[in-house]
């Protein structure tokens, strides 16, 4: 009910059909893609092999679903970009933002009205793309999978339209910022599905790769794109909550943190023994935890970039605490935390809790340099007990029949011990209003 | 229902609004008067949770605006100076968009609409594209928009900005009319007499301070000055002059002999007016007319400011 009784969403279903515009848009879009079916269709032809082989399906179906991929890019940041920034300039934003609507439904909404359009275009393609189907060489699988890699990757592209168009409040400014982050993104993602088998199908240019059988590489992708698309919207209701609310908000250092611990993890099973990869891979992090530390404490142009201590005092644990991991992974090689699965988590708990101290030890001292003070004490002994357990964990290892199971029992002790911490200090942060704006 | 405790608003080096205090108790209208740049706007944005205050805090119903703006959504109305609409929906869309907005539950919405259009007198526009509306039509219509949730504070920023003289007369029976709902209305206006017979108290703000606030008497008391009483006179107008020069609380009397009227400043109360036509009447001067300046307000404004900008 909450998803469905939006007002945005309700606006855009009543109002987008109005006018000859959306009919025009729509003409067009498939105008261009019947003219690209038709070179496909031209080309196949040329190669009579490709026709005996009946590769005229899977020729055509390559043609479109790359023109598809390119028409999205262009469209769904064009239809994303004006909504917060049209809204400012209309002089309509005030009256949205003095209604009791949530950021988030506001954002929601915003998200779904930008791709309830896109949805009507892909649906208008799909009668082309059933064509090519009928012509064999094409499975119900490759087709269905490259519209899931599609779709998912417009909430994405009108993810990145949004945050533009809320920090750009010129709506031209925001188109303009939002392709050149759609083409960024579409350059990474070729790259990574160039790159790595299991992403195989992950850009919207290059999904036509998901062949038959290739469930998995689709829900792989899929999966990845949706979750890029909820870590952009979710960026940008944290910023919009700060814009509006003046509430900081600890969810982007979090999300941060779980895609480090997500690659750093990832990296290590696939390349244990690919060091410099791996610290390439945290440096990027560390660098992007770093950007992250905008809580809005101090108005950005005020405090230089890399003075991330003064943006939020709980991103220098977070970075020493990472630091220390990479270390701890890429560097010594010592630890085998592949043995151990339980132990990332832990890991993962214990970065939390240092955050979850400083930001408590922040409050509580009311004034920076006690804090900041206490908070090195808090990394030294977090780094402590992380460094402590997996060197038990090694200790343990030559006692065979017992190693495995007292690793996991530590590991599980150890987690449920920062569990429990983190739990303490969210709630006293919670109780001494530490969210609340200052 | 409302308190404003030293709210505060800088912007780098300029500091917008000043260490505001200000109290209004449930059922007050309270006219925010001051010249453009004042910090008019920027307070009721404030109260309005669009703008964070730099210091102090503003209470709405004793919810903080600082630590629970979305709280205090739903309890005030805000209608701002300039504002856009939605031109591609129609009235009742527009309306419907913004009930939704305020979480009025789907089966109650067309009843409401149907209140706030006839309560601001639109309900012949109900199926009309907004962009088809007047500017009067517009602003009624925001003025609907912000009464949908029933809030107990409205804040009205130059409602009647820009309007032509009946669509400004129009709104203003329309506050009128709010005011006997026994709403809590703030409003701001550069045009004085809209204010002066409206307002139960009103509120002079300068460069960010409030220089005064209270009803019109009470700021006349504070501040020592005078209010000026027009008298017509058909007879013994070459006495008025010797007769009020001796009464201690006038301090300027001015005769216009070709028109029988006579202007005089005092600084006296109410009750001292009548006191004051007694002592003329006893003396065989005829007042056929009394009246206080209509321009009062205003002339009070431009005595209690000096012009100056935040």
């Amino acid at each position: 009910m909450w998803a469905v009784d939006n007002p945005i969403i309700v606006r855009e279903l009543r109002v987008r059909m109005r006018g000859n515009r959306a009919l025009w848009m729509q003409a067009a879009y498939v105008g261009v893609l019947s003219v690209v079916l038709l070179l496909g269709y031209w080309q196949a032809s040329q190669r009579p092999e490709a026709v005996a082989d009946g590769q005229l399906g899977q020729l055509m179906f390559a043609w479109l679903s790359v023109a598809q991929g390119l028409l999205l890019c262009l469209m769904v940041p064009a239809l994303a970009a004006g909504a917060i920034s049209a809204e400012y300039e209309q002089q309509t934003l005030d009256n949205l933002f003095a209604s009791s609507m949530s950021t988030s439904r506001l954002f929601w909404g915003k998200l779904v009205a930008s791709s309830l359009f896109v949805g009507q275009l892909l649906t208008t393609g799909l009668p082309l793309m059933a064509l090519c189907y009928l012509l064999g060489g094409v499975s119900m699988t490759q087709l269905l999978g490259v519209y899931a890699v599609q779709v998912s990757a417009c909430l994405v592209l009108s993810a990145i339209g949004l945050g533009c168009s809320l920090h750009c409040r010129n709506t031209i400014l925001a188109t303009t910022a939002s392709y050149v982050t759609v083409i960024g993104y579409v350059i990474f993602t070729s790259a990574v599905a160039a790159g790595t088998a299991a992403l195989g199908a992950v850009s919207p240019l290059v999904a036509s790769s998901a062949d038959d059988g290739g469930i998995r590489l689709v829900a792989v992708a899929v999966g990845f794109t949706l979750a890029i698309a909820f870590l952009t919207l979710d960026f940008s209701v944290c910023r919009a909550r700060l814009l509006r609310d003046g509430l900081v908000s600890w969810r982007p250092r979090l999300w941060l943190a779980a895609v480090a611990l997500g690659l750093v993890t990832w990296s290590h099973h696939d390349s244990a023994s690919d060091a410099p990869g791996l610290a390439v891979l945290l440096g990027i992090l560390l660098a992007l935890l770093l950007v992250s530390g905008d809580d809005g404490t101090e108005p950005r142009r005020r405090v230089l970039w890399w003075q991330f201590w003064r943006h939020a005092p709980e991103s220098a644990p977070l970075f020493v605490a990472l630091a220390t991991m990479g270390m701890l992974l890429a560097g010594t090689d010592v630890v085998k935390l592949d043995d151990h699965p339980l132990a990332f988590g832990a890991c993962t708990l214990a970065v939390l809790m240092v955050a979850a101290v400083t930001r408590a030890f922040h409050t509580a001292a009311g004034r920076v340099w006690p804090a900041r003070f206490m908070a090195v004490t808090a990394v030294c002994v977090g780094t402590l007990l992380i460094s402590a357990s997996t060197v038990a964990q090694e200790l343990m290892s030559p006692w065979e029949g017992f190693n495995k199971e007292a690793a996991w029992a530590f590991s599980l002790a150890q987690m449920l011990l920062y569990a429990w911490i983190s739990v303490v200090m969210l709630y006293l942060m919670w109780r001494r209003r530490v969210f609340a704006p200052r | 229902m409302l308190d404003l405790v030293n709210l505060t608003k800088r912007y780098h080096d300029l500091t917008a609004v000043d260490h505001l205090n200000l109290h209004l108790a449930p059922g007050e209208i309270f006219g925010f008067i001051g010249p453009n740049g004042a910090g008019k706007t920027t307070t009721i944005k404030m109260l309005a949770t669009l703008l964070r205050p730099t210091e102090g805090d503003a209470l709405v119903d004793g919810v903080s605006v600082v630590a629970k703006p979305e709280q205090v959504r739903s309890l005030i109305g805000y209608m701002p100076d300039n504002f856009g609409v939605y031109d591609d929906v129609k009235v009742w869309e527009y309306l419907d968009f913004f009930a939704s907005a305020y979480r009025i539950p789907r089966e109650q919405r067309s009843s409401l609409i149907g209140d706030v259009l006839a309560l601001t007198d639109l309900r012949i526009k109900r199926d009309a594209f907004v962009e088809e509306l007047s500017r009067g039509m517009k602003q009624r219509l925001c003025l609907a928009k912000t009464l949908l949730h029933d809030p107990p504070l409205l804040l009205l920023d130059e409602p009647a900005s820009g309007l032509d003289p009946r669509a400004r007369i129009e709104m203003r029976e329309l506050l009128k009319q709010l005011r006997r709902t026994g709403k809590t209305i703030l409003i701001s206006s550069h045009i004085l007499s809209e204010l002066a017979d409206f307002c139960t108290t009103v509120g002079i703000i300068e460069a960010g301070r409030l220089v005064a606030s209270g009803s019109v008497e009470e700021i006349i008391q504070q501040t020592g000055l005078t209010r000026t009483l027009e008298l017509r006179i058909t007879a013994g107008l070459e006495r008025v002059e010797t007769v009020l020069r001796e009464v201690e609380m006038v301090r300027d009397v001015v005769v216009d002999a070709d028109a029988g009227t006579c202007a005089v400043s005092f600084a006296g109360e109410l009750d001292d007016v009548a006191d004051l036509l007694k002592m003329l009447l006893d003396d065989g001067v005829r007042v056929v007319q009394a009246m206080e300046s209509a321009s009062d307000l205003e002339g009070l404004f431009m005595r209690v400011t000096r012009g100056q900008v935040a």
